[in-house]
């Protein structure tokens, strides 16, 4: 793998909900790249489609037209399974509410996605352990999320995110639910780990502190990209 | 498989954390499971009791030659001179009953012939030594009138001074020397078995030089030995058999109550998980994100439903022992009262059962959970960014309407098995629950102008499906609630009338203690002739009775003069014509078929019987067909002249006195009865209240596991609810920030669940109502052969339904007091 190689690409992507009169037009002919070591921030108001694009590149959700292709991979063209296998091995996910199991441990909340892969729980475990050394959670293994802060929890995320060596992490909105410092503390991890993974993260959010991390900004106003910021 | 147990595991941990609605989930199962446990445990120790009394010491024989009389010793000299016998042993058997300190202690004599045992029995090994250390069997042999018996039983007996035991044997009281043996197989059989050397057991009954049994080893090769008129050659195991089949009914329609249990159980096991589901909505998009599959989600569902099972059937095997300990004296009264006595069984846990109760309580688990694992299944992984919303299907009203018609197409197989019946009840009862959630959306599609109720309405509205499903789990056990009750008090009004209208004698008189020894107990000749010669008396009637045991099925025969139907009209005639007709008829050579009879074997006036008199088979024509509750497997009745000519005499049974204008029943039973000591003495109105006594005996049992099934169903109703209320604390949070009141919560949550259970209810009645229509219509017809009229009393319908009712309006004041507790704050972080 080499630095700048790209790793995930749209083209001419485009997704409509409902028809007719009632049409909603989510994503209106986007075209962007994102390439391995980048930290690219995705802004503009709500409504504006930023959720939808993160679940097309999230195989969450098939384009009505249009191509999104991770890793190689044409999303459009993978059912239910194939696009639970790729979400496991290829993309990591940061939410704003950090959405971890409530009823296990920071250690199984991380090895989580590696056991759901079929990892064995001994390695699972060890991976797990190695990347919550990274992020600076080793001690707090045994605890349960709500034992920990909002940036601890984050920062759990953000190493479960990572467990399988994805190509392409995706946060929405991570900082939403931290403090300045928490908030800057989890993008700097971010960066830091895209680099030193080689993989690529695209941020959704409305915190301009994100934009002091990234390496570049693309703005969706509805459902266009605008600006001369934007990616090709 | 790595990536299942990662999603089993964490579902077991969501599951640790959720303890209430875990245990809730695994209640169900046990209580069902523990119910087939107990009902099978203690229906097997009462049949396995009911077996030894027909049956006696197990032994190395291949076949057995019984008949109607004793037969001549004289017999075995024929069976061995036969070429395919290999060895043959003379048995007298019979049942003693002794009286001891406590009441009645019925005991199983059983003489041998020491010298010829010895092929079948290693007596030397089966009888433990007697004192002074000589073989049991060599003290029976040379000291005449000496019986050997367990030393519990002689200590239950009283412990004589003399040594002598005093016990009533067929033809009168009879007393013997007892041999105390240390404790042996022989004292925990029921009832306990006494042994005798041959001889000493022939005269103790007074039967000379005759044996009731010839045991036999036969070469498999050879022909058997011939047969006399009247005598049977069968295998041993076919003792066993009897007794199953006499008792498949009853046994059967206690398992079908106890899968009635399981059904309760596993609908309550199919809330919880529902329940489960939607709790868990957010944890499975986040499992789905992070790469789980839908099929994976699916299967782990059904893999923690699998997990819950197991430990549900466990516990439930714990607790079916017990309830197996409680209701063992139930099922033995229904059974000692049905079929004869057969004292106090014991129940022991078998493998067989505790397999079969882990398989029943699994599977059910996991069939009941397979429509919540699918709905699982369908999460979207882009609902843990709470973008996507996942709206449950509804049960297709077409498919509850097939089902509904299919359970009714299994009803019309008219000889089918009870199965067909129990499976047409099931299917009905999925059909009702599946249709519940529409049943709902047209009670609530127009809102009231109340606004709690407008509020309640549309809460239903926007969930008819869980709705649906907490409805579902109050309407289906209340529907078989009042099937069960109105079947029951169906047959109780029926009973009643009968015994009115059938029971036309004024004393009826049987021998003492009858019960203990249904087949040999019989009225004296000097007794029958004192009581014609009383002044009071105007005419009696005998009932005379035997066993037809025949290759296809075996069935009663009764001989009687029919005085009291000739005098008083008293016979309830379903077919053939005018009583008057028939009797004329039947004093020609024709019988009547009791109702159970007819439809057991099919049979109809005009139709032909063949009975295996003792010159042979006799084939007669059947007059009619009369109502009868006194023997669920029918009878035969033939006028006592033909009874005499076709059976012999083999005794009068039971008789019945018709007294003469004006005398006093009642006082003239007591006089009997202190003269008479050998006799029972019933006025007809006592008679009556003792049917009723049995009657409620009989379905004490269905009581129990009734109410066992009730107090789930409301456990169920009750969790459902409070689920139902408990998942939307975040919109009382919000009703409360906008302003409501605690007493417009409280109307809202009990307007809703009254909308809830008053149509849960009002499914409930006219479903019970096809199903009380069923088992009285089929599925009583079928097992027992009777027919009788539905009767709906309203009373105890509508009781039952204010209990169920109450009982779930309950389950709204919890989730309102929680909620009066919880900061408004709080209520509302419960949407995040």
């Amino acid at each position: 793998m080499t630095a700048g190689e790209t790793v995930a690409e749209c083209r001419a992507l485009r997704r409509v909900y409902g028809s007719g009169a009632t049409a909603v037009v989510a994503l209106d002919g986007v075209d962007l790249s994102l390439a391995r070591g980048e930290v690219v921030a995705l802004t503009g108001p709500s409504g504006s489609g930023k959720s939808t694009l993160l679940h097309m590149l999230g195989a969450m959700d098939l384009p009505t037209s249009g191509q999104v292709r991770v890793a190689g991979q044409d999303l459009g063209r993978l059912d239910d399974a194939a696009a639970s296998h790729f979400r496991n091995r290829r993309l990591g996910f940061v939410f704003q509410f950090f959405h971890l199991v409530p009823s296990l441990d920071v250690l199984d909340n991380v090895a989580l996605p590696a056991r759901l892969g079929g990892e064995r729980p001994a390695v699972a475990r060890a991976r797990a352990a190695a990347l919550l050394a990274r992020v600076g959670l080793e001690r707090q293994q045994s605890r349960f999320p709500d034992e920990l802060s909002g940036g601890q929890q984050q920062r759990v995320a953000v190493a479960r995110a990572l467990v399988n060596g994805p190509v392409l992490v995706l946060a929405d909105e991570p900082t939403g639910n931290l403090d300045h410092a928490a908030g800057a503390e989890v993008l700097r991890l971010l960066v830091e780990l895209a680099r030193e993974q080689q993989l690529a993260a695209l941020v959704a959010t409305h915190d301009p502190q994100v934009l002091a991390y990234a390496s570049r900004e693309i703005r969706l106003e509805d459902g266009r990209l605008v600006g001369p910021l934007a990616g090709a | 498989m790595n990536s299942l147990l990662a999603v089993l595991g964490v579902l077991l941990a969501d599951a640790r954390r959720h303890r209430l609605q875990t245990l809730a989930s695994c209640l169900g199962v046990t209580v069902g499971v523990a119910v087939i446990v107990g009902i099978r445990l203690s229906s097997e120790a009462a049949l396995g009791n009911l077996r030894s009394t027909l049956g006696a010491l197990g032994g190395r024989a291949t076949h057995e030659i019984t008949a109607r009389e004793p037969m001549p010793a004289a017999r075995l000299a024929d069976c061995l001179a036969s070429d395919g016998v290999l060895a043959a042993q003379p048995l007298v058997e019979c049942t003693l009953v002794a009286r001891g300190p406590e009441g009645p202690l019925p005991l199983r004599l059983v003489g041998i012939d020491p010298f010829l045992a010895a092929p079948f029995l290693d007596l030397d090994a089966e009888l433990p030594l007697a004192t002074g250390g000589q073989p049991t069997w060599l003290r029976l042999l040379v000291e005449p009138g000496l019986v050997a018996l367990d030393e519990r039983t002689v200590a239950k007996l009283g412990q004589p001074a003399d040594g002598l035991i005093r016990a009533r044997g067929p033809r009168g009281e009879v007393s013997f020397q007892a041999l105390p043996l240390p404790p042996s197989s022989l004292g925990t059989s029921e009832p306990p078995f006494v042994l005798a050397d041959l001889a000493t057991a022939q005269e103790l009954l007074g039967i000379g030089a005759r044996v009731t049994r010839i045991e036999l080893q036969l070469d498999e090769q050879a022909p058997p030995p011939p047969l006399q008129a009247g005598e049977r050659l069968q295998r041993p195991e076919r003792r066993g058999e009897r007794a199953a089949s006499m008792t498949a009914a009853f046994r059967m329609n206690l398992l079908c109550l106890g899968f009635l249990a399981v059904l309760v159980g596993a609908f309550l096991a199919y809330n919880m998980a529902q329940f489960a589901v939607v709790r868990r909505r957010a944890l499975m998009g986040r499992l789905r994100c992070l790469g789980c599959t839908a099929r994976g989600l699916m299967v782990g569902v059904l893999l923690e439903a699998a997990v819950l099972g197991l430990l549900g059937s466990s516990l439930g095997i714990l607790g079916g022992r017990l309830l197996a300990r409680v209701l063992v004296a139930d099922v033995a009264r229904t059974v000692s009262t049905l079929y004869g006595h057969i004292g106090t069984p014991r129940p022991e846990l078998d493998l067989g059962t505790a397999a079969l109760a882990l398989l029943v309580g699994v599977s059910s688990t996991v069939a009941a959970c397979w429509a919540p694992a699918r709905s699982a299944a369908r999460t979207s992984p882009a609902l843990v960014a709470g973008h996507a919303f996942t709206r449950e299907p509804l049960p297709s009203a077409l498919r509850a309407a097939a089902l509904a018609v299919a359970s009714g197409l299994l009803l019309l197989p008219e000889h089918s098995a009870v199965l067909l019946p129990a499976l047409a009840i099931l299917g009905l009862l999925l059909a009702v629950a599946a249709s519940l959630p529409w049943l709902l959306g047209i009670v609530v599609r127009r809102a009231p102008r109340a606004p709690v109720l407008a509020l309640a309405f549309g809460r239903i509205q926007r969930s008819l499906g869980r709705a649906g499903s907490a409805a579902g789990a109050l309407t289906m056990p209340l529907a078989m609630t009042i099937a069960i009750l109105v079947m029951v008090g169906s047959l109780r009004a029926e009973l009643g009338a009968w015994s009115e209208g059938v029971l036309g004698a004024d004393i009826y008189v049987k021998p003492l203690f009858q019960e203990l020894q249904p087949d040999v107990a019989r009225l004296s000749d000097e007794l029958l002739q004192a009581l014609a010669e009383l002044p009071q008396v105007a005419a009696i009637d005998r009932l005379r009775l035997t066993r037809d045991e025949q290759a296809e099925h075996a069935f009663l025969v009764a001989g009687s003069p029919l005085e009291a139907p000739r005098a008083r009209g008293t016979m309830r005639l379903l077919d053939g014509g005018p009583l008057d007709t028939l009797l004329a008829r039947v004093d020609a050579g024709e019988l009547l078929a009791s109702e159970p009879l007819a439809r057991r074997l099919g049979l109809s006036p005009g139709d032909r019987l063949v009975l295996n008199g003792r010159e042979g088979p006799a084939t007669m024509t059947v007059a009619g067909v009369f109502q009868d509750y006194s023997w669920d497997q029918g009878y035969a009745l033939l006028s006592e002249a033909r009874y005499l000519a076709l059976f012999g005499d083999t005794g009068v049974r039971n008789a019945a006195l018709l007294l003469r204008e004006g005398e006093d029943a009642s006082a003239l039973a007591q006089t009997l009865a202190d003269r008479f000591e050998e006799a029972e003495f019933r006025p007809v109105q006592q008679l009556r209240e003792e049917i009723f006594g049995a009657f409620d005996d009989t379905f004490a049992i269905t009581y129990v596991l009734q109410a066992i099934s009730t107090v789930l169903a409301l456990v169920g109703t009750l969790t459902a609810l409070l689920c139902l209320h408990l998942e939307r604390r975040a919109e009382l949070g919000v009703l409360r920030a906008l302003g409501a009141r605690h007493g417009t919560i409280g109307g809202l949550l009990l307007s809703e669940a009254g909308v809830l259970l008053g149509t849960a209810g009002l499914c409930a009645v006219p479903t019970g109502l096809v199903l009380a229509w069923i088992l009285v219509s089929v599925v009583n017809t079928r097992s027992f052969g009777w027919s009788f009229p539905m009767l709906v009393q309203a009373g105890p319908l509508f009781g039952l339904l204010a209990l169920a009712l109450g009982a779930g309006l309950l389950a709204s004041v919890v989730p309102w007091w929680q909620a009066r507790r919880t900061q408004i704050a709080a209520l509302l972080e419960d949407a995040t």
